[in-house]
């Protein structure tokens, strides 16, 4: 032992210096600790606060958007922001907001956003519904002689990546090429052959098949068969076919919903209606609108919507109270 | 003896320091946390704010009130909307949240404004000159610190008699 070590150790043991030394050291490591552990809950806070004040603010720009009805826009994502689609709704970073907005587009979007929102009418307005594309999501649209008057009828906003191209200008290695990193989603109307060998080939596309005859979509990465209530829905499928099956469910249960007020109306309604050739017609309204809300049958319903739009003219012309 | 009391003042002196300090540190972690707090508070009200404004130019868009033609609020469709709401709560809570949403009949004036717009009101032959207000929607929380009210005028629609009058949309969200 040293000179100097031995002068701070008396016959009593150690001295108050390096006692003083020890016990500075300690509470210095603790109170450091505290520090950095303050910081790093107050970073977390932080970074969680802004993430749902964005969240908010893309909740707010989206609702704002309902009110014009039909529209396109741009929004940019700050840097280092990554905004995130789910079924039950959506949020920036791993904040997600529960939502019943029925928005259709990829599971995950930066920067450059483009948004587009219709109003989804069966046969009466049901809500709007949002499809959300960035930069990075090319949607190809394939049809054969059969289906192409259809598929080229579908209108998108060019604020979005869409092509339309015949089955025989389609080739994947082309496409392989072409895409790098790009997320595909390669929508066929028509026969899908072979599916695999495209999905295998494009390691970032989502295939789906679409069948107008039948009003129905095949997920083709899964296999999953979903059929869909107007060119609203199937164009949601367009954006979002791994999320299709979940998202339509939801707009289902929202066109329940508001099917259920119409229902409500009708039977007050015809309280107020003395008129028996109107009565008549609203009680026929109600029961259609009792069947379209206890159906699960895609082609039942579409049945009923043509039936409900031709029972409103009827009552138009009897100039009575409307069922919608 | 004398070296074991100066050992003992100047580890006394060293706790006294030590404690100063973290006396500091932890009441200025304290302030500055309630500091952050208020502020993330009043971020927090700013957004609801927000929030209320634009809820009160939305909701006369949605399916569920909006009127056929557009642009006003069908009042056939409240009292069944509010029935709906009963049953699907947790539904439009989600969206709708802490709230009270009613509509208010503004012109012409109605003597009966502080009589409800009710399933009773309606099935009498005066409705709707016998009542005065809507309520659309209603989740109250058991303890209401604060409310923030937003309110729009709005036209409304009554398919009975194929007549428009004027309401005054109202938002209470509560804190």
């Amino acid at each position: 032992m040293g000179r100097s070590t031995l002068k701070y150790i008396g016959n009593r043991g150690f001295s108050a210096d390096i006692f003083k030394w020890i016990f500075g050291l300690v509470a210095g490591a603790i109170i450091l600790m505290f520090l950095v552990r303050f910081a790093l809950q107050h970073v977390d806070i932080s970074s969680k606060l802004t993430d749902l004040e964005y969240g908010e603010y893309i909740d707010d720009q989206l609702e704002a958007f309902r009110i014009s009805g039909s529209g396109s826009k741009n929004l940019e994502l700050a840097e280092g922001y990554t905004l995130n689609l789910d079924c039950d709704g959506f949020g920036i970073n791993r904040n997600l907001k529960k939502s019943n907005k029925i928005i259709f587009g990829p599971r995950s979007l930066q920067r450059s956003l483009g948004i587009w929102t219709d109003s989804w009418n069966f046969p009466f307005k049901i809500t709007n519904v949002y499809y959300i594309g960035d930069e990075n999501l090319r949607i190809l649209i394939i049809y054969d002689d059969n289906f192409g008057g259809y598929a080229k009828s579908l209108q998108m906003p060019a604020i979005f990546n869409v092509q339309k191209m015949h089955i025989r200008d389609f080739s994947v290695d082309r496409l392989r090429r072409e895409s790098g990193s790009e997320r595909v989603n390669l929508i066929f109307f028509t026969a899908v052959t072979p599916a695999k060998d495209i999905i295998s080939k494009l390691g970032n596309a989502h295939v789906l098949q679409v069948k107008p005859g039948t009003y129905s979509v095949v997920y083709q990465n899964n296999g999953k068969e979903t059929k869909y209530l107007g060119d609203e829905m199937l164009i949601g499928a367009m954006f979002a076919p791994e999320n299709f099956d979940c998202l339509h469910a939801k707009a289902i249960e929202r066109m329940r919903y508001v099917t259920d007020v119409y229902v409500r109306r009708a039977d007050m309604l015809r309280l107020k209606t003395l008129e028996p050739a109107c009565v008549q017609g609203l009680s026929d309204g109600k029961k259609a609108l009792e069947s379209l809300v206890d159906t699960d049958n895609a082609a039942a319903m579409f049945s009923l919507r043509d039936q409900l739009e031709e029972q409103n003219r009827h009552l138009r012309r009897l100039d009575c109270a409307q069922i919608f | 003896m004398r070296r074991s009391s100066k050992g003992q003042i100047e580890m006394n002196e060293t706790l006294l320091v030590m404690f100063f300090i973290v006396l500091i540190i932890v009441i200025g972690s304290l302030l500055y946390y309630r500091y952050f707090m208020e502020t993330a508070k009043t971020e927090v009200e700013e957004l609801s704010e927000q929030e209320m404004s634009v809820l009160l130019a939305s909701i006369t868009e949605m399916g569920e009130i909006r009127c056929g033609q557009g642009d006003c609020i069908d009042t056939s469709k409240i009292i069944p909307f509010s029935n709906v709401i009963k049953a699907h709560s947790a539904y439009y809570n989600t969206d709708l949240g802490y709230k009270k949403i009613t509509l208010e009949i503004v012109y012409p004036a109605s003597d009966h404004s502080r009589i409800p717009c009710d399933l009773r009101a309606y099935q009498q032959s005066t409705y709707p000159n016998n009542c005065g207000f809507y309520v659309l929607y209603e989740n109250e929380p058991k303890q209401v610190k604060k409310a923030i009210t937003v309110g729009s005028p709005v036209s409304i629609y009554y398919p009975e008699t194929d007549e428009y009058r004027i309401g005054r949309l109202k938002i209470e969200s509560y804190a």
